[in-house]
């Protein structure tokens, strides 16, 4: 009987990790033009989807944190994406400003791809008074 | 007895004078319609109940609001400004050129953003958005391109860097140049735009389709083909001078690196088209040469 009991509770912590969802503990916008959600917290790691510019991105807690990374869920799909291309405030982006022109890129797939991996590849700086 | 009659007399007789009084200051119905429909009439009454000044109000608010759906609309259909013209083209440009350029490709961090970041606080350029992009092709050497207000993105050739073993200052004062060359507009006047547009709308007209095609065929022409005059360069390198004569280490490093440069596109025939870019390195070595006092 007490065999059957443990086996009943360890059947229950086993469940209960399985169908664990990832907790959301905040949300904050994408503030480039186009970008990634990585497979893993690395610049050269598969893309998942493409965000637009002050998409909604849902921040989830991450078992693995990496220094500069955020785990984030986009739609259906769950990655990583820089913390640095994240804001709280939704940004001002120039495919809202200027909407009518920005249809006039008739951007394509393979475009709006490279356009997002454009801010994986810079190493971006910014001169400051000392 | 007497006085009861007086007493009645008196109130019948104040009883028909009120009647009377009555009579000549309530008007009649007739009266009273006339009175309903004289527009002057309710004109007063709509002024007393501020209804016109209501009505006038909610006009005033009618038309605010078309003027700014108009507004909004206009703007929807806007060209953009200057510099979010000049954002969207350069990246769109790197995008389309992508596979030329080969500026997708796995790197580790060359650290070079922060040499050049150094370089720009130490001669006082502040508030400057810098962004570099690496790419693994010698299609070109290194080049600016405009990202905005204050924002310039610095494409270096890796290839580039690698055959001529480029230190981190010699790479950081190769993009001071070209830092200087955006500073003075030289890629901007270099590339045909219709600067025309710039602020306007084409709303009440169609959009320029040729726009986008040239204006990415004349960003072509100058980074792979074109690129700076000697009148151009001169300048460029007359500003070195003077930026860097107050700090010799520099100085030296920019003048070896000419040299170093110059014996490169003698020597080596993939990085021949850097003089159709950059005339010449044995020139700008001549310009920077102090004079000799002939005595």
């Amino acid at each position: 009987m007490e065999s059957m009991i443990r086996f009943g509770f360890v059947i229950l912590i086993l469940s209960f990790n399985l169908f664990a969802k990832d907790e959301e503990v905040g949300r904050l916008y994408y503030k480039n033009f186009l970008g990634h959600v990585h497979e893993n917290p690395s610049k050269d790691s598969t893309s998942k989807t493409v965000v637009q510019c002050s998409h909604s991105v849902k921040l989830l807690s991450s078992k693995n944190k990496i220094d500069g990374w955020v785990y984030v869920e986009v739609g259906e799909d769950k990655g990583y994406i820089e913390e640095k291309h994240l804001v709280v405030k939704r940004p001002d982006c120039l495919q809202q400003k200027y909407p009518k022109f920005y249809n006039q890129l008739d951007l394509n797939l393979s475009e709006m791809y490279f356009w997002g991996r454009l801010y994986d590849h810079y190493f971006e700086v910014e001169t400051r008074i000392k | 007895m007497e006085r009861s009659y007086l007493f009645i007399f008196t109130l019948t007789t104040l009883i028909s004078f009120y009647s009377n009084a009555q009579e000549k200051i309530s008007p009649t119905q007739e009266e009273k319609e006339v009175k309903v429909l004289n527009f002057n009439n309710i004109k007063s009454v709509l002024k007393n109940d501020g209804l016109i000044s209501k009505k006038n109000e909610k006009e005033k608010l009618v038309t605010k609001i078309k003027e700014e759906r108009k507004k909004i609309l206009i703007e929807k259909y806007s060209y953009p400004s200057e510099e979010d013209f000049y954002k969207f083209l350069t990246e769109l440009w790197l995008v389309r050129n992508a596979q030329v350029l080969q500026w997708d490709f796995p790197k580790p961090e060359y650290g070079i953003e922060i040499a050049f970041k150094g370089l720009l606080e130490k001669i006082g350029y502040y508030n400057k958005k810098i962004k570099i992009l690496m790419v693994n092709s010698p299609v070109i050497s290194h080049f600016a391109l405009p990202l905005g207000n204050n924002e310039f993105v610095f494409l270096v050739s890796l290839p580039f860097i690698r055959t001529m073993d480029l230190t981190k200052v010699d790479i950081a004062l190769l993009l001071l140049e070209d830092y200087f060359r955006l500073e003075q507009k030289l890629f901007i006047n270099n590339i045909n735009v219709d600067k025309t547009i710039f602020d306007k709308n084409f709303l009440d007209e169609t959009f320029n389709k040729k726009l986008i095609p040239e204006t990415l065929e004349s960003y072509s022409r100058v980074i792979l083909k074109t690129g700076f005059n000697f009148q151009q360069q001169f300048e460029i390198t007359k500003k070195m001078n003077e930026v860097l004569t107050s700090d010799q280490p520099l100085w030296g490093a920019y003048y070896k690196l000419l040299n170093k440069i110059d014996r490169l596109i003698k020597s080596d025939l993939l990085f021949k088209d850097y003089l159709k870019i950059y005339p010449s390195p044995e020139l700008q070595l001549q310009w920077l040469k102090p004079k000799k006092d002939i005595l």
